[in-house]
């Protein structure tokens, strides 16, 4: 026997997962309409005879696959780098006493409030000094280090036993290998999630790139995909076969780990 | 020491990341960038060039709406191409940002015939008498409108001045079929406002000339066009289908550019085939001016590859390229010989646009006009939607000019002393 | 100076911190003295035509109708959108909470989704969806409601685009809030129950309190992103109509990369900055906070 309060909710999420889920849903459908269907404003339901030519289209003529990989190799850069400068940082906020370290955690967590993009029109000018502009080096670096990565490991790495790095320092073990054989695997969840996310966000960034890049060679899907909407407003179809290839990428990449980011980002998050 | 700082900041952003730094800029190929559909019609053209004159050519599509901001952030990352198709009002800010290269050297290698453009496009990129871009296409606004539900109102021929035309508006309107003219389009405003005959800007361009009598009353003019019910007040995102409007009848009357001529043609239903017609603008006493538009090809000053890139302007711009762009886009080409071997002539529809281009004037040639015309179309929409008298909103439009225009006095005022 | 040996922890956060100040504070302190000059195209051109102006543009920013418009726009996005996302996260995370529930597991996903999605990929799609003739008038229409011009008329565009962002962001805050609901024990509710206490008063005295500290977080964090709305109104309305959807990092964008006036815009970003800071100090000081 189920309580009401169950019923009402099964019934509220069964809901509110069809709205959250039928745009998306919608998208796939249009894109595979062929082009007369999808010409009504707006486009039908169900498309009359299903079809990837708009997908075809998309990778023979309108670039698409370079676009993919564009995205594959900023997103994968940015995490691969955020992972480097972030984890190592909130580890040693977490864990490693050094002069001023609280001091400047608390500068770094007021810091956060400061919105990114103050800093955008001046990072221009530094990308154009570095010769970074017009290259994957431009689109990510401001997501080599962040504030909040650093306070997502941080938080994760308090709940390191301190018992366990003792024992290995009075074993003789120098700092970096304790790093690297020790607290690495056990903040192997903490990583996960903080790659994913950042992946995510490289992947779904619009803002900067858009300004970095002016070459059409180095566009990442979003900036794609908006470039399509624009110049291609009677292709919904199309377009929106654009926003299927920029969308379903990162959503099975956060199906498939959705077991370990999903605890990463409680434990970083619930603390207080 | 800087030099030092810089190769550390380098090797620190590096991280591994400027190995894949690609774009490869290939020392030979002259780049180009155009917007729009023009864009992709040189992609076909280039490699025609490509064909004939084995000079590797890569063209880049912009889409018009974020180009402004594409290609002074290009400019800013000394990454635009060599060649440039630029909307002519675009041109004066690209001067002031010194990016062009002035043309006569080259015109004059490659002895070309400046007489054979529109007067009005070449005046439009020649600052302070330098021609700092070869014409491609034309562009200007005039009125579309349905000749048989004119004719079943009455009138046997479209209007040629405005009082005549608020004949018929207030005839059609009342009957259903206005006139479409989107409140968040500068363009009829500005091409009213150039009717007046006084100039929009004052002192060489610095200040704000809208609180002139002829051209409040030319505010006053277009305001009361929705005043008196004959346009709607809807801004263009709320007619998204303007083709089946019109083929409704939603309205008979609309101000628009060229690129209506093919569509028209193409998405009007095969009844109304010979229904539609085009004309010039009304004015104060016989056709009135419009605003001149268009684009051109300009070469930029940071090339490393002048002469060959002005050798693809040069081809770009001749008169049988320009038939070929006009049949694959529809674009109005900007030489008037191409007009004559392409029957544009002989087209009553495309004729008007000739006629309208023979009057048509540039608008302000500073580089903060765009942000001034935005800003009367603001105005205008103030105006219309009550909140603000006229003679308040024009105060406050020639404030905003002035303001926009403070650096330019400040530049003049240092360059005199 | 004497040459200290470098603590390894310091070596550690060293990086990053390089990074961090080269790449961010650096920048920002950077923005700060272009708020003070006159930067625009014409010092673009050349640096000779650049002027300190000292607090000009703050001044003049005051005075710009548009700038007090995105700043009303940006108020009414922050304060309707923030709340109402948060308030859905918050039913949901609690609907997700109620132990009896099946296919957790599949809701919670179905849920998430959106946040996932691209931004500009889902605002094409719901561009068709508040279209005219769109699922939203097909909506309005079965309840027999008049159709709305969502995008397309200044007084529906700014909560079309707070649907929109509501939708698409929900479902990170449901799962923060999801996981500090299951560190609230559950014999709180048990106890509460046993004293005749019903739903609101639960809710009102045992959830609230239990999950107040990331609650106020989430609404910290989620109050200042909603301030900081860009992509939803440039990819969906250009900031119009009639300007009804200009936010303050739109205006600060068009400013700055359209027009390039830099010395203009880096002072309308210090002006958001100022906001924010404003509204991090309405925080109860309470407890340590996040920290």
């Amino acid at each position: 026997m189920k309580s009401r309060r169950a019923i009402l909710a099964e019934l509220f999420l069964t809901a509110a997962s069809l709205m959250a889920l039928f745009p998306l849903a919608w998208m796939v459908s249009v894109s595979l309409m062929p082009p007369h269907d999808a010409v009504g404003f707006p486009p039908p339901l169900w498309p009359s005879h299903p079809t990837l030519a708009n997908y075809r289209e998309l990778f023979a003529h309108q670039n698409m696959g370079r676009y993919v990989l564009n995205s594959l190799i900023v997103a994968s850069l940015a995490t691969v780098l955020s992972l480097a400068f972030n984890v190592a940082a909130g580890y040693a906020f977490a864990k490693l006493r050094f002069a001023g370290r609280d001091r400047i955690f608390r500068g770094l967590l007021a810091a956060l409030i400061i919105p990114g993009q103050l800093s955008m029109l001046p990072l221009f000018f530094l990308m154009k000094e570095l010769g970074l502009l017009n290259s994957y080096g431009g689109v990510v670096v401001p997501f080599m280090a962040s504030l909040f990565g650093i306070f997502l490991v941080r938080q994760y790495a308090l709940g390191l036993p301190d018992e366990m790095l003792q024992a290995a320092r009075v074993d003789g073990a120098s700092e970096v290998q304790i790093f690297l054989k020790i607290v690495l695997p056990n903040l192997r969840p903490i990583m996960v999630t903080l790659g994913v996310f950042t992946f995510l966000s490289a992947w779904n960034d619009f803002l900067w790139p858009l300004i970095v890049l002016s070459h059409d060679q180095l566009y990442t899907l979003p900036l794609a995909v908006a470039s399509l909407s624009r110049e291609h407003v009677q292709d919904s179809a199309m377009v929106m076969a654009g926003a299927v290839v920029t969308t379903a990428p990162v959503l099975v990449l956060f199906l498939a780990l959705q077991r370990h980011y999903v605890r990463g980002l409680l434990a970083g998050s619930v603390k207080g | 020491m800087k030099l030092d700082r810089r190769h550390l900041l380098a090797s620190a952003a590096a991280a591994g990341a400027i190995g894949l730094t690609s774009c490869s800029r290939s020392s030979g190929a002259i780049q180009v960038w155009a917007m729009g559909v023009e864009g992709e019609a040189l992609g076909t053209l280039a490699e025609r060039f490509m064909r004939d004159r084995g000079t590797e050519v890569v063209v880049q599509a912009l889409p018009w709406s974020s180009a402004h901001e594409k290609l002074l952030t290009a400019f800013a990352a000394d990454s635009l191409p060599d060649v440039l198709a630029l909307g002519n009002t675009w041109v004066p800010e690209f001067v002031a940002l010194d990016a062009l290269e002035p043309l006569e050297p080259f015109v004059a290698a490659h002895r070309i015939d400046l007489n054979k453009d529109f007067a009005v496009a070449r005046r439009s990129v020649t600052i302070a008498d330098k021609l700092y871009g070869l014409p491609w296409y034309v562009d200007t606004r005039l009125l579309y409108y349905r000749r048989d539900l004119l004719k079943a109102a009455g009138f046997d021929r479209i209007a040629v001045t405005r009082s005549e035309w608020d004949r018929q508006l207030s005839v059609l309107s009342r009957a259903g079929h206005g006139l479409l003219m989107p409140i968040n389009e500068y363009e009829p405003l500005v091409a009213f406002s150039l009717q007046a005959g006084a100039p929009l800007l004052l002192d060489n361009g610095t200040r704000g000339g809208f609180r002139q009598p002829a051209v409040r009353q030319a505010f006053a003019y277009v305001a009361s066009l929705y005043d008196r019910g004959f346009a709607p007040v809807v801004t263009n995102t709320e007619v998204p289908d303007i083709y089946g409007s019109f083929a409704r009848g939603d309205f008979a009357f609309l101000i628009s550019g060229p690129w209506n001529l093919g569509e028209f043609a193409q998405r009007l239903p095969a009844d109304l085939h010979d229904a539609w017609a085009t004309a010039p603008l009304p004015g104060l006493s016989g056709a009135g001016a419009s605003l001149a538009g268009g684009v051109s090809l300009c070469l930029m000053r940071a090339s490393r590859n002048k002469a060959r890139a002005f050798a693809v302007i040069d081809y770009i711009c001749n008169a049988r390229q320009q038939q070929i762009l006009h049949r694959t886009t529809g674009d109005l080409p900007a030489d008037q010989m191409a007009w004559f071997d392409t029957g544009l002539m002989r087209d009553p529809r495309s004729k008007a646009f000739f006629d309208q281009l023979m009057i048509a004037k540039p608008p302000p040639m500073v580089p903060e006009w765009e942000r001034i015309a935005n800003e009367m179309a603001t105005a205008l929409e103030r105006i219309v939607r009550g909140v603000e008298p006229l003679d308040a909103a024009l105060a406050r439009l020639d404030a905003f000019a002035d303001a926009v225009l403070a650096k330019r006095r400040w530049m003049r005022g240092r360059a005199q002393a | 100076m004497r040459t200290r040996r470098l603590s390894p922890g310091f070596l550690f956060a060293a990086p990053a911190l390089f990074v961090l100040t080269v790449f961010f504070f650096g920048p920002v302190c950077a923005a700060f003295v272009m708020s003070l000059t006159d930067f625009d195209i014409y010092a673009l051109a050349s640096l000779h035509n650049l002027r300190f102006v000292g607090f000009a543009n703050y001044l003049d920013l005051l005075q710009t109708p548009l700038f007090w418009r995105a700043f009303a726009n940006t108020c009414y996005f922050a304060f309707v959108g923030a709340p109402l996302s948060i308030a859905v996260s918050l039913i949901a995370a609690m609907a997700l909470n109620v132990p009896a529930v099946r296919l957790k597991s599949l809701h919670r996903t179905a849920l998430f989704a959106p946040y996932v999605a691209s931004l500009v990929a889902a605002a094409v799609v719901w561009r068709y969806l508040l279209g005219s003739g769109g699922a939203f008038d097909e909506i309005l229409h079965a309840i027999g409601l008049p159709a709305v011009d969502w995008l397309g008329d200044p007084r529906w565009s700014m909560p079309a685009i707070i649907l929109f962002a509501v939708w698409k962001n929900f479902g990170y805050n449901m799962l923060i809030l999801l996981a500090a609901l299951q560190n609230v024990p559950q014999d709180l509710y048990d106890a509460a129950r046993v004293d005749g206490a019903g739903p609101w008063m639960r809710f009102h005295h045992v959830t609230v309190p239990g999950i107040a500290p990331s609650l106020w977080l989430v609404a910290l964090l989620t109050t200042a992103g909603y301030f900081q709305i860009f992509a939803e109104p440039y990819v969906m309305t250009q900031g119009g109509p009639a300007q009804s959807t200009v936010t303050l990092l739109y205006f600060m964008y068009q400013d700055g990369f359209k027009w390039w006036n830099l010395g203009h815009a880096s002072a309308t970003a210090f002006i958001l900055f100022a906001v924010l800071v404003g509204l991090s100090l309405l925080r109860p000081r309470t407890r340590e906070g996040v920290a």
